[in-house]
């Protein structure tokens, strides 16, 4: 592998991309529907590893340079343009638009609770904690979505250059 | 920009793999400089042009842009 890495990016970059859509479609099936994925707890447990190590594949595969050849570079270089582009648009547009929707969303996701811990560290009034959780599971949040989100743009960018 | 890549591939009656593994790059390098997707590097066109023992501006053709 390690030869010629260049051979093997684009299929590890495949297997990142459907890894995080499912993963993707789980979280929002979930939520639209909550307790609509109810399967097996092996299967569930097989899908929870599956999706945790993608996170390490996807940071691998976004900052692995050794292993992309110029094109694949090419089109790394477009996958970043428009990550950017969405880092610096995205959080805003989709902050207003949550604010300008706040009833109708928490109404249509039932299942999208706030984390169950920091309800109970903020009902018993220690705001410290409820802060820097909240800024940590910021953090943790960011980190599993954006490696992932950046694989979905390489291959976006992928399929574009094909077309 | 358009080339000769293809054709020269198919007189040597080689896949795009083969050429792929010849120039140390991606069969979907091959494919996208063959489709005028990509334009190689100037080092990539040498290593072409040393390939098919032919001068780069006989395999890429820049008349069009």
């Amino acid at each position: 592998m390690f030869k010629r890495p260049y051979r093997h990016y684009n299929r590890l970059v495949e297997i990142s991309f459907w890894i995080a859509a499912l993963w993707l479609a789980w979280l929002v099936v979930g939520w639209i529907v909550p307790g609509s994925l109810n399967l097996p707890q092996p299967i569930r447990s097989i899908l929870r590893i599956a999706f945790n190590l993608n996170i390490l594949l996807a940071m691998f595969v976004a900052t692995a340079r050794f292993m992309r050849d110029e094109y694949a570079e090419r089109i790394w270089q477009q996958a970043a343009q428009r990550f950017v582009n969405f880092m610096m648009i995205g959080p805003l547009a989709l902050t207003i638009l949550i604010a300008l929707n706040t009833k109708q969303i928490t109404a249509a996701l039932p299942g999208m609770m706030p984390p169950r811990l920091l309800d109970i560290l903020a009902s018993e009034g220690h705001p410290a904690v409820v802060f820097f959780g909240g800024i940590a599971a910021t953090f943790l949040t960011v980190a599993q979505f954006l490696p992932q989100l950046f694989v979905i743009f390489y291959r976006w960018s992928l399929w574009r250059d094909s077309r | 920009m358009k080339n000769q890549l293809r054709v020269l591939r198919a007189t040597r009656n080689w896949s795009q793999a083969d050429l792929a593994e010849a120039l140390e790059v991606s069969r979907q390098a091959v494919n996208a400089i063959e489709t005028g997707k990509h334009d190689p590097s100037l080092p990539l066109a040498f290593r072409i042009s040393r390939l098919f023992d032919m001068p780069i501006q006989d395999i890429f053709d820049d008349s069009a842009e």
